[in-house]
């Protein structure tokens, strides 16, 4: 029987899963370090230098990308990354990145978001400070008169409610609006109290008796008169004449005819004081809005605010912590209506900050946060003031972690002994004393009534934790309306999800709250902080405002046990990677938002692994790596899914597991964990165009194509260094580290001496590049005969001593075919020629070796292009002297086919495995096919 | 044509790949050696050209009736034997071992009348009494088993007096104790002189107890039965380089190939025949008759008729 021809012209890639005397000619066993882009041919993958050393970054997590820089989260802080040098810049502004867990990242309205483990934190610019996004909501709000002051916008028996909010302008122009304050109130009684004043007159003077009141009028007060009896009654505003101490008196335009009884009042002028929250700088500003009068003082004020006031927060209030806003706006003046009103958006729709949350997405317009858990909250209320229950020095102290904040009563300014920042002058709550305990106002009940004192008391001792900068929490009183009076929230002011406690300083005073506090922090029941964990919950924000999130824009996402692994966002839906299956929201504004279950089979099993990639969900699950879109999932990896099964079972799959994608390359890299191996030691290769699997060797913690050079930047696992994909598009991209040095002495027009000081060995198969000539060599062999190494190069060196040089290490690339038959297995074949050949002239040397049913390996064949061969025309100039040219060739080019025979102890068998191995620096290799020429035996020998 | 130069040939024949492990150079040449044996050298000697002929002289020894064939002589054969007693040679003719007790009785001092083969060695008759001649046995010589020409070292310079030679290239196979060989370098390529044992080496310079006289630069030296060069004559080692291409295209199972080869190496043999035979190729073969009258000296058939 003649010699047959099977030529293997369309490479498929890994194929290890099926019959392997089935699959298609075109599969292989082995496939590393190679990519099948292009259709059908088998490429080396290009190498990776080091750009930032291991020793440079503190457990680098996470690599991010922002206005086309690279960032690398480590030691806690987002560091940017020069891609040219690797030198890091860290912003100012910590945040906590949990060692092994990687910070989720989305880009709206300029900014970055970034999910930390203790918040959302927010880049404006690539050098800013890292901030907490979102703005804290509103504090404390006291509102006062003064009684000296009778003008103002408090009209006499009427009432006037305030909210404040902060605000912040971002670097890209974004408005950020906050929640609003509680809503703070302020009534304006008539003078006379609740009974009326006898008033008489003569002619046109009014005298209006009630005692006392010369403390409060003066002469030329405006005075409104209301609600007075008599005929002709003088009601209207007018100006005090004359007081005494029981009575004054005021001239009307018409005479009253009969006397009788009145209400008079003066109009006040409201003035605010509002704490700052402490992470407030002058970057900020406030708003102030008033609501509208009800007509009573005693009516119920309604929420309706509207901007009255705005200004910047000043350097001076960051310092005393408080803002104090004299309300003199005329109501012509009252602006814009408050978000929250409830003409507008209500007050459920308040922009809270975004809770903390694994995974973020922008999805129309919008910030979707998943698995989420809220700030940590205690409420309390004071429930006496008596004396002998709380009294001056009695304390509470807070504590989260090593923190312990001390708040101590105190029933007057503690001017004797106060050590304080501030003197006991321009004393306020903010400023701690020597011992960095803090002060609150004590009102006690005998001083003023039961429920103002409580209220007081609860009010200055929020304001008090809001004025200390190192509170873990801020305070926010609650009571208003009908509730019971003193109740008050705490509220941590960072995500970071650890608890606080509070305590009294002895059982006594404990017992002013409730719930009861304990005396110590390490005996009787304790009072302890807690927050909300939904791990199956998606929070968003509103359209456009990715730092406003309502606490009411949540959607609850399958089983309350299944936490949410990832959320991805694609172009029409929002996929939800669960625990117990995918789901899938879809919607265009907050108000549509649905979510649906798309699958319940498909299980991601590592949340790394997830990758978007042509509109798709890429990830490794319980059946392979699929596909997911919100019209279904497709399983990926059947061809190598025995691959996949032995690991998806493994504890340590989520944690080993990594992937990223390359839009360009149209490929999905995947790190993980080879089905005999503990730890990521390998990295699935799939290309979307091709459907072709292969493997990598450089495994990953984490990595990330950055769009501004469309290069793969790798974190690595095994040493935690940052490295860049080489993509010069030329040879040397098709090598690993590189090393710089020179030349020494040399020997002959193709030996020399070397000086690098480097920590690797200088090995045969690596290459020098000689920049100044633009050419690149191989080593060939090293000699030290003589002590000192002589290196010999595959071309004549075009360098002189002392030139500079560039050390290049090789990426090992190996393909191995699966068992060629010739299409009956059972017949006993001679296998003799096997010829490779490529694309073009890249390749100047392969180790080939063989197996077969009786052997599993064969000796190595090494295989080198023929320089000699190559002198004629057609070969590019300067591949002779001094090496190649480093250009690439992306076309079909004159290349010796790398031919050779099947070694005798393997050439006969019932099929046939070819292995191909390329190890030489800085050159590709590019096979367009593979052939062997073989002759089946008669099948009676084969029997 | 050395091996190296045989190698290439070969390999340019079929195109054997630059980079394989099918057949090594030394599977190759073990090959040719093959094919030297069971087809050159019979092509050879068919032609009766005495292209292979050597002598190997014996000093007889009193009493002793046998002498062993010389150990390189092809199919233990021998061409001729001659007594060589003083300046005269005695032809020795092949009688019958069944003859031989004819000659029990007949001692002359040291001489024999003639010879047959028993087992490996020439048995001489009768047997000498005394050690006073010698034999002289010519044999065809095989061929050397081909090797690498890195294997052997090429004569730069003879130094009699000093009984040594100095090579290019002192090989790693050549060592002191080895027994060499002495091969002509010029076209031949004739095994001059056998089993040579080195003495010393002095970096570039071989010792030997003696040195044969036949040497010249240009010479190879080479371990004993082995040669670089193709002890065949020129014209042999095309038809050698073919035959062994036919082997290789044989063992790769492509048969194709292997027609195409043999039909090609038929007509290189051809070739060569019309190349080596007649060796001479002017002068009229002289045709003697040993028995005849007028040749029937003491000296040229005392043995006949002995």
């Amino acid at each position: 029987m003649p010699l047959q021809q099977i030529t293997i012209a369309s490479a498929l890639g890994l194929n290890v899963q099926a019959n392997s005397f089935s699959v298609p000619d075109g599969s292989f066993e082995q496939a590393e370090n190679v990519v099948f882009a292009n259709d059908g041919i088998i490429r080396k993958r290009r190498g990776f230098s080091t750009l930032t050393a291991a020793a440079t970054m503190t457990n680098p997590t996470t690599l991010l990308e922002y206005l086309g820089f690279l960032f690398v989260c480590q030691n806690n802080l987002i560091s940017r990354v020069n891609t040219s040098t690797g030198a890091l810049t860290s912003l100012s502004g910590a945040m906590t990145i949990n060692a092994g867990s990687k910070a989720r990242s989305a880009k709206a309205n300029g900014n970055l978001y970034v999910a930390t483990a203790d918040g959302v934190r927010k880049l404006e610019s690539s050098s800013a400070t890292v901030l907490q996004a979102g703005i804290p909501r509103g504090l404390d709000l006291d509102i006062s008169t003064n009684s000296a002051v009778r003008t103002g916008v408090l009209k006499p028996n009427d009432a006037v409610g305030y909210r404040v909010l902060f605000g912040r302008l971002d670097a890209n122009s974004n408005k950020v609006i906050g929640a609003p304050s509680e809503i703070s109130t302020r009534s304006n009684a008539w003078l006379n109290g609740v009974t009326q004043a006898s008033y008489t007159f003569v002619t046109t003077t009014v005298t209006v008796n009630l005692t006392g009141v010369s403390a409060l009028l003066s002469v030329s007060d405006t005075v409104v008169i209301s609600g007075a009896t008599g005929t002709n009654p003088p009601n209207g505003t007018w100006t005090v004449a004359s007081v005494v101490a029981n009575s004054f008196t005021f001239v009307v335009t018409s005479a009253p005819t009969s006397t009788g009884t009145l209400n008079f009042g003066v109009f006040r002028t409201p003035i605010l004081e509002f704490s700052l929250p402490s992470e407030a700088t002058t970057e900020y500003f406030y708003q102030v809005y008033r609501t509208t009068q009800p007509g009573s003082s005693i009516a119920t004020v309604s929420d309706d605010g509207q901007l009255i006031f705005q200004a910047n927060v000043l350097s001076a209030q960051v310092t005393a912590k408080f803002i104090t806003f004299t309300d003199t706006i005329n109501e012509l003046f009252k602006d814009a209506s408050l978000y929250t009103n409830s003409s507008q958006e209500g007050i459920a729709k308040s922009n809270l900050r975004p809770p903390f949350a694994t995974d973020i997405a922008v999805f129309q317009d919008c910030m979707f946060f998943g698995n989420t858990a809220s700030f940590q909250s205690l409420n309390l209320a004071i429930v006496t003031v008596a004396a002998a229950t709380f009294a001056a020095a009695d304390f509470i102290e807070i504590k989260q972690g090593a923190t312990t904040r001390r708040y101590i009563a105190t029933t007057s300014a503690p001017t004797a002994g106060f050590t304080g920042v501030s003197s006991a002058v321009t004393w306020n709550f903010g400023y701690p004393d020597a011992s960095g305990f803090s002060y609150f106002q004590l009102t006690n009940s005998t001083s003023t009534t039961i429920s103002s004192a409580i209220t007081a008391t609860a009010k200055s001792l929020c304001k008090a934790i809001n004025r200390d900068s190192s509170s873990p929490c801020n305070g926010y009183y609650l009571s208003s309306g009908d509730a019971l009076l003193g109740q008050f929230l705490l509220q941590s002011r960072t995500l970071a999800g650890v608890a606080f406690s509070v305590r009294a300083n002895t059982d006594t005073s404990a017992s002013a709250f409730s719930p009861l506090l304990p005396a110590s922090f390490s005996a009787g029941t304790q009072v302890t902080s807690n927050n909300s964990t939904e791990q199956n919950a998606v929070y968003f924000s509103k359209p456009q405002q990715p730092e406003a999130v309502p606490g009411v824009y949540t959607i609850p996402v399958g089983a309350k046990t299944s936490a949410i692994i990832r959320i991805v966002a694609l172009r029409d839906s929002l996929l939800v990677i669960k625990a117990d299956g995918l789901f899938v929201i879809r919607g265009n504004s907050p108000s549509t938002f649905s979510v649906q279950q798309l699958d319940s089979t498909i299980i991601c099993v590592a949340a790394d692994s997830v990758s978007v990639l042509n509109n798709s969900v890429y990830m490794l699950s319980n059946q392979g790596v699929v596909a997911a879109s919100d019209a279904g999932a497709q399983v990926l990896s059947r061809n190598i899914e025995t691959l996949f099964t032995a690991i998806i079972g493994k504890s340590n799959i989520a944690t080993e597991t990594n992937a990223v994608s390359y839009e360009s390359e149209r490929l999905y890299l995947l790190s993980t964990m080879n089905p005999n191996s503990n730890s990521a030691d390998v990295v699935y290769c799939f290309n979307t165009v091709t459907s072709a699997w292969s493997t990598w060797t450089n495994t990953f913690n984490d990595s990330i194509v950055l769009s501004s050079d469309d290069k793969l930047y790798v974190l690595g696992n095994v040493i935690a260094e940052l490295t860049k994909e080489r993509k010069l598009q030329n040879r040397l991209d098709f090598a690993e580290k590189s090393f710089a040095g020179s030349s020494a002495i040399i020997i002959t027009p193709l030996s020399c001496e070397l000086s690098f000081t480097i920590p690797v060995a200088i090995e045969v198969n690596d290459s020098i590049f000689h920049a100044a000539t633009g050419t690149i060599n191989q080593i060939l062999s090293i000699s030290s005969a003589t002590g000192t190494p002589i290196y010999t190069f595959r071309n004549p060196v075009s360098w002189i001593a002392l030139d500079v040089l560039e050390l290049f290490k090789p990426i090992r690339s190996a393909i191995k075919t699966s068992p060629l038959t010739l299409g009956d297995v059972s017949r006993w074949k001679q296998f003799s020629e096997f010829i490779i050949s490529f694309r073009n002239r890249t390749a100047s040397a392969l180790t080939i070796s063989f197996s077969n049913d009786s052997s599993g390996t064969s000796i190595d064949t090494a295989w080198s292009q023929n320089n000699s061969a190559q002198s004629g025309w057609g070969f590019e100039w300067g591949s002779l002297w001094g090496g190649d040219s480093i250009n690439s060739v992306l076309t079909t080019q004159a290349s010796q086919p790398a031919r050779t025979y099947v070694p005798v102890l393997i050439c006969r068998g019932t099929f046939i495995q070819g292995t191909v191995v390329h190890s030489v620096a800085a050159e590709s290799c590019e096979i367009q096919s593979l052939s062997y020429s073989a002759r089946a035996y008669s099948p009676r020998v084969s029997k | 044509m050395n091996t190296t130069e045989l190698l290439a040939s070969i390999k340019r024949g079929i195109a054997v790949p630059a980079n394989q492990n099918r057949f090594t150079d030394v599977d190759m040449l073990a090959l040719a050696d093959e094919e030297t044996q069971t087809k050159l050298l019979p092509v050879l000697l068919s032609m009766r050209q005495e292209y292979l002929v050597r002598a190997a002289t014996v000093p007889l020894v009193a009493l002793q009736r046998a002498y062993p064939v010389p150990a390189r002589a092809i199919g233990r054969t021998v061409r001729q034997v001659t007594l060589l007693q003083g300046a005269n040679r005695f032809l020795q003719p092949y009688i019958q071992p069944e003859d031989s007790n004819r000659y029990l009785n007949v001692q002359t001092t040291g001489t024999s009348s003639g010879f047959f083969f028993e087992g490996d060695n020439i048995i001489i008759v009768p047997t000498p009494n005394s050690a006073t001649a010698s034999l002289e046995v010519k044999y065809e010589i095989q061929c050397s088993s081909l090797t690498d020409v890195a294997n052997a070292a090429v004569i730069t310079a003879i130094n009699t007096a000093g009984n040594f030679i100095t090579v290019s290239a002192v090989p790693s196979t050549i060592i002191v104790g080895r027994v060499c060989d002495f091969i002509q370098g010029a076209f031949g390529n004739a095994i001059l002189e056998i089993d040579f044992t080195v003495t010393n080496i002095s970096g570039l310079n071989i010792f030997f107890a003696a040195l044969p006289t036949s040497i010249a630069v240009g010479d190879w030296l080479s371990p004993a039965t082995t040669t670089p060069v193709i002890n065949l004559p020129r014209e042999m080692h095309q038809v050698l380089a073919q035959a062994v291409e036919c082997r290789l295209l044989e063992g790769l199972g492509d048969f194709e190939g292997l027609q195409a080869s043999g039909q090609k190496l038929t007509e290189k043999t051809q070739a060569m025949l019309t190349l080596l035979s007649p060796r001479q190729k002017g002068a009229q073969q002289k045709i003697v008759n040993h028995n005849g009258f007028l040749n029937r000296g003491y000296n040229r058939s005392r043995n006949r008729w002995n």
